[in-house]
């Protein structure tokens, strides 16, 4: 059964429709992350979730209850959900425990004093009851955060943007940390972020929005080989994207021709197209005539990253090159395919250059 | 904030005026401590009884009573409009916040007037009432009642500022966390919100309580004696001096336990630091329904604290006209103001400019202990501040007895901290490798001064300037007792017309005070972005 039902809800800010007609359903122990620029609407979609804004029309239901609908409106505090955010939050004129108690139900002392220690057993601070949060780095006020918003056992927790204020290393502890207690936990979890990568690691289900909407909804896979449109491409990869046309079956474009793949269905059979080219499709080979030149090597420790331009155009492909290379700046190059997988083409848009 | 303090030159010496002018300033800051100092040591049995005797108790105990009603009426006043300007859907905010500020340019002694004219037994209140109901006599609102009334009108804005710029700069996400969590709005108020508003609300608070403890204006004509009044009174009767300089050591021991009481309450201030700044601008609250109260509430405040002071200098003037009183206008006074403040102003903003770059910038022996002293003139009312001058100038510099020069050594001495603390809080938010980045490019010490420094520094400076001014030509007792004999200014001139009953006379140069200081004030308002939507 689905915990958190979101059935075609919209809101609309002045002129701006922060959400269209946004659908989703997440469930138990399941984790979905929610990705997109800045201003795509994914925060105000859980904001929405939260109470913290009221929708125009479709209905929100969490545990078949409709907290959320254009006539209903279930204040945040009576929803029973967890929530972490980006500025961490915790009260600065409370300490550790005091925090943590401020969203517990229960009235015992010593019920509370044991669920205090049971959730900084989770997060691995154990013992930091006493400490105030300015004595603590910003990855342990996330996992003290975490902790509070867990302590009085929520069925579904939402993450805005959980990890952006903490470095790299603190991020992955975090994020495997945040996993396991989920699973454990048995919450349904909504993890908003513009971290592809971020969002890849944890997610069960993902959700690509653009403009208000869910442009895509599917495992992260799925969506990874197989995005629905350019738009979603773009944000979910680290790919080139260039000009081609397609023919006979066929993608023509400076590299070649090659078999495609049409994800959209929209595409006639001879039109204008957008192709991907991901990193690692191609490779550079040293060809004294060749059409494209390196412009730059990167030493990355176990490989070279090669940045190759065109001699005409604007291209430029980056190709992942073996600790042996004999390729230099301005060695001539040709680019072959290295696999025979069809590349995927979407239909061209006006509005975009490349 | 302290950003960059840590960041001291240590090659190169202190600039030469620079360190000339602290040490001038820092020497002046210690006149008033001399004095008292010197009247301590000299305490004899009979002035200790004086010390200890009922009059000195009861003066001590109405300062008291009177501080804490005022700094009451004056949060009950500040909190809720500080609330609503900043976090609701009330229409033209900005204009309100202006109109919310504005009452600071009304001297207490006018505002105390025109309240006693109005609210007075026999007052314009009392003849309308008569003319309705026949009402003969209204209850006298002199004493504590009028004195707390009128002082609250015109000093809550100090809190307003401080509590509406805090309430602004909290972090939105702390409330919904709170609301997440399963506390109501009301709840949320009470437990997350009002505990971070603790440390601007002391600060307030401790501004409020030491404006109400100096004032001078209002407690006379309320005929309520606190230590100012008493203080002033004893010093004019000529009879025995060492009475109120007894009175002015009691003074300023209360000033300086009311500031030590504040800053233990201030507590945990370090707490608000944490997180990283407001991500989010919080959603305003639709008042709905209750605009009406709303509005009603912000009508009341500005329409006692703004309208009716400016309406009635209006009608005293067209009455005095009208009945053809000798109105008497003379651009003497005017001239006389414009000239002090703006020479006390510009004087109080150079020194605590080479203060602040000297205390930020130099780590030079005695630097805090500089860095107290020169706070002194915060807890010093002027009262005593104008006594210990004029021992002071009576013992060692008598050229300078009864001068100009005198007078403003004396707002130095008032208003040095007031500009220190608002440029000290400028510089130290420039970073120093701005500096060290112009002296790279081969910029000396003073190119780097005019090109760096004073263009960054601007709005710190402003306010700054426009704050002294403000204050100086609202001043009244340093100006009644160090003034040369026959210097009038617009003060002056507004204190002896209204103490003789030229009601007219004295309106002139009342509504010159507010519309002169109206425009500093003006500027600095649309000055500061922070305010207003």
């Amino acid at each position: 059964m689905s915990l958190l039902k979101c059935s075609s809800i919209s809101k609309i800010f002045g002129t701006i429709e922060a959400l269209n007609n946004v659908s989703m359903e997440v469930n138990s122990g399941d984790i979905l992350a929610v990705v997109g620029e800045s201003g795509c609407g994914k925060t105000t979609l859980l904001r929405a979730i939260a109470g913290f804004e009221t929708v125009d029309s479709g209905e929100i239901k969490i545990e078949d209850r409709i907290v959320s609908s254009g006539n209903v409106h279930v204040l945040p505090e009576d929803r029973n959900l967890g929530m972490v955010f980006q500025e961490y939050s915790l009260f600065p004129h409370m300490d550790v425990e005091s925090n943590i108690i401020f969203g517990l139900r229960s009235h015992d002392p010593k019920q509370r004093k044991n669920r205090v220690k049971e959730v900084l057993d989770l997060v691995r601070l154990a013992g930091f009851e006493k400490r105030y949060p300015h004595e603590l780095s910003g990855g342990q006020q996330q996992r003290i955060a975490l902790a509070r918003s867990i302590a009085p056992t929520p069925t579904l927790m939402l993450l805005d943007e959980p990890f952006s204020n903490l470095d790299s290393v603190n991020r992955t502890d975090m994020l495997n940390d945040l996993q396991s207690i989920i699973r454990d936990s048995n919450m349904a979890t909504i993890l908003v972020t513009h971290d592809k990568e971020e969002a890849f690691s944890v997610a069960d289900n993902l959700a690509v929005m653009v403009d208000g909407q869910i442009n895509q909804y599917a495992k992260p896979n799925e969506i990874y080989f197989y995005p629905k449109n350019y738009r979603v491409a773009k944000l979910v990869s680290n790919a080139e994207f260039i000009s081609g046309n397609v023919n006979n079956g066929v993608v023509n474009c400076l590299l070649g021709s090659f078999s495609y793949l049409d994800t959209t269905g929209k595409i006639n059979s001879a039109s204008e197209v957008i192709v991907m080219i991901r990193f690692g499709d191609f490779r550079a080979v040293y060809d004294p005539n060749g059409n494209f030149f390196v412009s730059s090597t990167e030493f990355k420790g176990s490989h070279f990253v090669v940045t190759v331009k065109s001699f005409k155009g604007s291209l430029h492909i980056k190709c992942s090159e073996s600790l042996d290379t004999n390729l230099t700046v301005n060695s001539k190059v040709n680019l072959v395919q290295l696999s025979s997988d069809p590349l995927l083409v979407f239909p061209k848009i006006a509005k975009e250059n490349d | 904030m302290n950003l960059f303090s840590a960041n001291k030159n240590s090659y190169r010496m202190p600039p030469f005026p620079f360190v000339f002018a602290t040490l001038f300033v820092a020497l002046i800051m210690l006149i008033p401590l001399f004095y008292l100092l010197l009247r301590m040591i000299h305490l004899s049995v009979e002035d200790l009884l004086v010390l200890i005797s009922p009059r000195a108790f009861q003066t001590l105990s109405r300062s008291l009573m009177l501080m804490i009603s005022v700094t009451t009426l004056s949060s009950i006043i500040a909190i809720p409009l500080a609330w609503i300007t900043a976090r609701t859907d009330l229409p033209y905010r900005k204009i309100w916040t202006i109109l919310i500020m504005l009452p600071l340019v009304i001297p207490s002694y006018v505002g105390a007037y025109l309240f006693l004219s109005v609210f007075g037994p026999t007052g314009l209140f009392q003849k309308v009432l008569e003319s309705l109901f026949e009402i003969q006599r209204l209850p006298d609102i002199r004493g504590l009642f009028g004195a707390t009334l009128v002082l609250s009108l015109l000093s809550y804005p100090y809190l307003f500022i401080t509590v509406r710029g805090a309430i602004s700069g909290l972090d939105v996400s702390m409330e919904e966390s709170s609301r997440i969590l399963g506390h109501n709005r009301f709840w949320t108020f009470m437990k997350v919100t009002l505990p971070q508003l603790r440390f601007p609300f002391v600060s307030g608070a401790l501004l409020v309580s030491l404006y109400t403890l100096s004032d001078f204006g209002a407690v006379s004509i309320f005929n309520y004696n606190t230590f100012s009044w008493t203080i002033y009174q004893q010093y004019n009767s000529l009879i025995d001096r060492s009475i109120s300089a007894l009175f002015s050591i009691i003074f300023v021991l209360l000033a300086f336990l009311i500031v030590l009481i504040e800053f233990k309450a201030r507590g945990y201030q370090k707490y608000y630091r944490t997180g990283s700044g407001v991500s989010r601008k919080p959603k305003l609250i639709p008042l709905g329904f209750w605009k009406f109260p709303v509005y009603g509430f912000l009508f009341c405040v500005i329409g006692l604290a703004l309208l009716l002071p400016i309406s009635m200098l209006g009608i005293w003037l067209l009455k005095g006209m009208y009945f053809g009183d000798s109105v008497t206008f003379s651009w003497v006074p005017i001239f006389n103001s414009i000239f002090v403040s703006v020479l006390s102003a510009s004087l109080i903003v150079f020194f605590s400019f080479a203060t602040a770059i000297i205390l930020v910038r130099y780590s030079v022996t005695g630097n805090r202990l500089f860095e107290s002293i020169s706070y002194l003139g915060f807890v010093l009312p002027g009262i005593v501040v104008a006594i210990s001058v004029v021992y002071f100038a009576a013992n060692y510099a008598g050229i300078f007895y009864q001068t100009t020069a005198l007078l403003i050594l004396a707002y130095v001495i008032l208003f040095f901290p007031v500009a220190l603390g608002a440029i000290r809080s400028v510089l130290l938010q420039i970073n120093p490798r701005f500096e060290d980045a112009a002296h790279g490019m081969s910029h000396n010490y003073y190119s780097v001064l005019m090109r760096i420094n004073i263009p960054l520094m601007k709005p710190g400076l402003i306010m700054a300037f426009a704050m002294v001014f403000l204050l100086v030509m609202k001043e009244l007792p340093v100006t009644l007792i160090l003034g040369p004999l026959g210097f009038k200014t617009l003060a002056t001139e507004v204190w002896s017309f209204s103490s003789e009953a030229f009601f007219a006379s004295a309106a002139i140069p009342a509504l010159m005070i507010i519309l002169i200081c109206s425009l500093p004030m003006l500027m600095i308002i649309i000055w500061d972005k922070r305010i207003g939507d």
